[in-house]
C-alpha cells in the first residue's frame, strides 16, 4: 500500500472533519461572551454584520471589522490557532485568486506594475472575505448546532427543513465512521500499491457499498422513528432569557452596522 | 465550487436565494407525502452520506486527487425533488457546521450545487437513458457538475465585488470543471453500476420510456415554429445590423476582396435569386430543417432499441 494513496488518505480527511465538528461543539460549551448570547440574537447579528461587511469598498472598514471579530474571538475564548486557520486559509486563497487585479487595474503605480487602485481592490477584497469568514466562524464556534436549529425554528424556517438538517447533522459522525471503516478495511486488504485503474474500481465499489449501507440505515431510522410515534422531529426551540451579554452584543452589532452604513 | 461571503454582490445573493427558495418550495411540494413519512430520516441520512462521500479522495494522473460531488447520483437514486432537498441539506450543513461557503451567499451555493446540478443531471439522465444507460449516467454527472460551475461563474461574473468579467470566470470555471466532470462521470458510473448489480430495485423503478408520438409532435412544433419565425429573425438581424462574425472579420481585414466562390449552393445567403428575401429565408428554413431532420433520422436509426436490442 502506497503511503500517498488518495483513497486511503480519505480516512484522515474524515477524521479531521469529525475532530473539527467535535471541537466546535466543545468550544460552544465553554463560558464566554458570545456563548452567552441568545442564538437568535447571535444569528441575526452575525448575518447583519456580514451583510454590512460585503458592501465595503475600501480596505479600512473590513480591516476594522476583522479586528472586531478577533477581539470577539478572544472574549469568547476561541482556540486562536483554529480560528486563525479557519480565517487565514480562505483569505490566502482569495489573495491568490484576485492578485492579478493588482496589476490589471489602471492607475498610478505603487511598486513596479502594481497600481494603487489595484492594490486597494485586492486588499479590500481579501479583508472583506476574511472578516466575513471570521464572523461566520464566530457564530459556528460559539453556538451548538442544536441551538442554531432552534434559532432557525424561532425565525419560522419550515419544520421539515430544520428536521432534515438535524438528521443530517446527527448522522454525520456515524457515516464518517462507516466510511472510515470501509477505507481502512480496503487499506488492510491491500498487499501492494493500487494502480490507478484498481483505485478507481475499488473506490466505485466502496462508494456504492457505502451509499447502499447509508440508504439501509436511513430506512431503518425511518422505521424506528415511525415505530416511536412519528417522524416530524422535535422542535429544537429552547427558552433562554435575554441578558447583559445579548444587550452588549446587540450594541456592538448596532454600532458596527451604523458605522458601516455611514462609511459606505 | 463553494462561494464565500464577500465574493458576490448582495443583489446577486438575494436573487439566487429567492430563486432557490422558490425551486425548493416546489420540490418540497412535489414530495410532500414522502417528506412527512418515513423518507424524511432516509433523506437526512442520505444527505449525511453524500457529505461523507464527498471526502473520498480519488487519484488522478499527476499525483493529485479529486473528490465525488454526487448531485447527479443523488438525483438518479432519489429522484430530482428529493435529491434537491438532500443536496440542500448537504450544502447548508457544510456552511452552518464547517464554514464551507458563506451564509449570505448560501442561496447561491444551493442554486448551483443542489438545484442546477441535480435537475440538469436528472434531465440528461432521463433523456439519454433509453438510448444508452452508461452514457446517460456519465453525461448526467458531467453536465450536472459543469453547468453547476457555470452557474457559479455567472453569479461571480456579474458581481461587481469580483473584478473578473463573466467571460473570464466562465472560461476558467467551465474549463476546470469540464475536466473535473470527467472524473465525476467516471466515479458516478462505477457507483451506479455497483448499485444496479446489488440493489437493482433502487434504480429500476424510474425507467423512462420515450413517447415517440409525443416527442415527434413536440419536436415538429418547435422546429416548425422556428422555421415560421425565420423571416422575423432575418428582419431583426437587418434592423440591428448583425453580420456573421466570420464575415465581419473578413470584411474588416479586407479578405472579402480575395474571396473565390467555389460552390454557390442551392440557396445562396439563405435566399432564392429573384425572389423576395423574406420568402427566400422562409423557403431556406423549410428546406434546411427538412434536410437536417432527414439526416438526423437516418443517423439515429442504428440507435433505435427496437432494431438493435442492447
Amino acid at each position: 500500500m502506497s503511503p500517498v494513496d488518495p483513497v486511503s488518505r480519505s480516512a484522515g480527511t474524515l477524521t479531521d472533519r469529525a475532530r473539527g465538528l467535535l471541537r466546535d461543539e466543545r468550544v460552544a460549551e465553554r463560558p464566554g461572551w458570545l456563548q452567552a448570547v441568545h442564538p437568535v440574537v447571535k444569528l441575526l447579528g452575525v448575518f447583519a454584520l456580514i451583510v454590512v461587511t460585503v458592501t465595503f469598498d475600501a480596505p479600512g472598514p473590513p480591516a476594522a471589522m476583522l479586528a472586531v471579530t478577533l477581539v470577539l474571538a478572544g472574549l469568547s475564548r476561541l482556540p486562536p490557532k483554529a480560528h486563525a486557520l479557519r480565517t487565514g486559509v480562505p483569505m490566502a486563497v482569495s489573495l491568490v485568486i484576485v492578485a492579478p487585479q493588482a496589476v490589471v487595474f489602471s492607475g498610478s503605480a505603487l511598486a513596479g506594475p502594481i497600481t494603487v487602485p489595484g492594490a486597494s481592490y485586492v486588499a479590500t477584497f481579501v479583508l472583506r472575505v476574511g472578516a466575513s469568514v471570521s464572523l461566520l466562524g464566530l457564530l459556528l464556534s460559539t453556538t451548538r448546532f442544536a441551538s442554531l436549529l432552534g434559532a432557525l425554528r424561532s425565525l419560522r424556517v419550515p419544520r421539515t427543513a430544520v428536521t432534515m438538517l438535524a438528521i443530517t447533522y446527527r448522522y454525520l459522525l456515524v457515516v464518517f465512521e462507516e466510511l472510515s471503516r470501509l477505507v481502512l478495511a480496503r487499506r488492510s486488504r491491500r498487499l501492494r500499491s493500487a494502480t490507478l485503474r484498481e483505485s478507481w474500481r475499488e473506490a466505485g465499489a466502496l462508494l456504492g457499498t457505502f451509499l447502499l449501507r447509508a440508504l439501509d440505515r436511513g430506512e431503518r431510522v425511518g422505521r424506528a422513528a415511525r415505530s416511536r410515534g412519528g417522524t416530524t422531529g422535535r422542535t429544537y426551540v429552547r427558552r433562554q432569557a435575554i441578558g447583559v451579554a445579548d444587550a452588549a452584543f446587540a450594541s456592538v452589532v448596532f454600532a458596527a452596522v451604523a458605522a458601516g452604513v455611514l462609511l459606505t | 465550487m463553494h462561494i464565500l461571503d464577500g465574493y458576490l454582490d448582495l443583489w446577486v445573493a438575494a436573487v439566487a436565494a429567492l430563486t432557490s427558495i422558490a425551486v425548493l418550495a416546489f420540490a418540497a411540494r412535489r414530495s410532500a407525502g414522502e417528506l412527512d413519512g418515513p423518507r424524511a430520516p432516509l433523506l437526512g441520512v442520505t444527505a449525511a452520506a453524500i457529505f461523507a462521500a464527498q471526502m473520498l479522495n480519488l487519484p488522478i494522473p499527476g499525483g493529485t486527487s479529486v473528490h465525488f460531488v454526487g448531485g447527479a447520483f443523488a438525483a438518479i437514486l432519489l429522484g430530482p425533488h428529493l435529491a434537491a432537498l438532500a443536496m440542500t441539506a448537504v450544502v447548508a450543513v457544510q456552511a452552518l457546521v464547517f464554514g464551507d461557503g458563506g451564509i449570505v451567499v448560501l442561496g447561491g451555493n444551493v442554486l448551483s450545487m443542489a438545484i442546477v446540478e441535480v435537475y440538469v443531471g436528472y434531465a440528461i439522465f432521463r433523456v439519454l437513458r433509453p438510448y444508452h444507460e452508461r452514457v446517460a449516467v456519465v453525461a448526467a454527472a458531467w453536465t450536472g457538475i459543469t453547468l453547476a460551475a457555470l452557474t457559479s461563474a455567472v453569479m461571480l461574473g456579474v458581481s461587481q465585488a469580483f473584478a473578473y468579467d463573466v467571460g473570464t470566470v466562465l472560461s476558467i470555471m467551465g474549463g476546470w470543471h469540464g475536466l473535473l466532470g470527467v472524473a465525476e462521470g467516471a466515479i458516478t458510473l462505477l457507483a451506479y453500476e455497483f448499485v444496479r448489480e446489488t440493489r437493482p430495485d433502487l434504480v429500476a423503478d424510474r425507467t423512462s420510456t420515450i413517447d415517440r408520438r409525443r416527442l415527434f409532435r413536440r419536436g415538429s412544433a418547435v422546429v416548425g415554429g422556428l422555421v415560421v419565425l425565420s423571416p422575423a429573425f432575418a428582419w431583426a438581424a437587418g434592423r440591428v445590423g448583425y453580420t456573421e462574425p466570420l464575415e465581419h472579420a473578413a470584411e474588416a481585414t479586407g479578405a472579402t476582396a480575395h474571396a473565390v466562390t467555389t460552390l454557390p449552393g442551392i440557396l445562396p445567403d439563405y435566399g432564392i435569386p429573384g425572389v423576395d428575401p423574406y420568402v427566400g429565408t422562409l423557403v431556406s428554413g423549410v428546406v434546411g430543417a427538412a434536410l437536417v431532420l432527414a439526416i438526423g433520422w437516418l443517423a439515429g436509426r442504428p440507435l433505435d432499441p427496437d432494431r438493435e436490442p442492447r
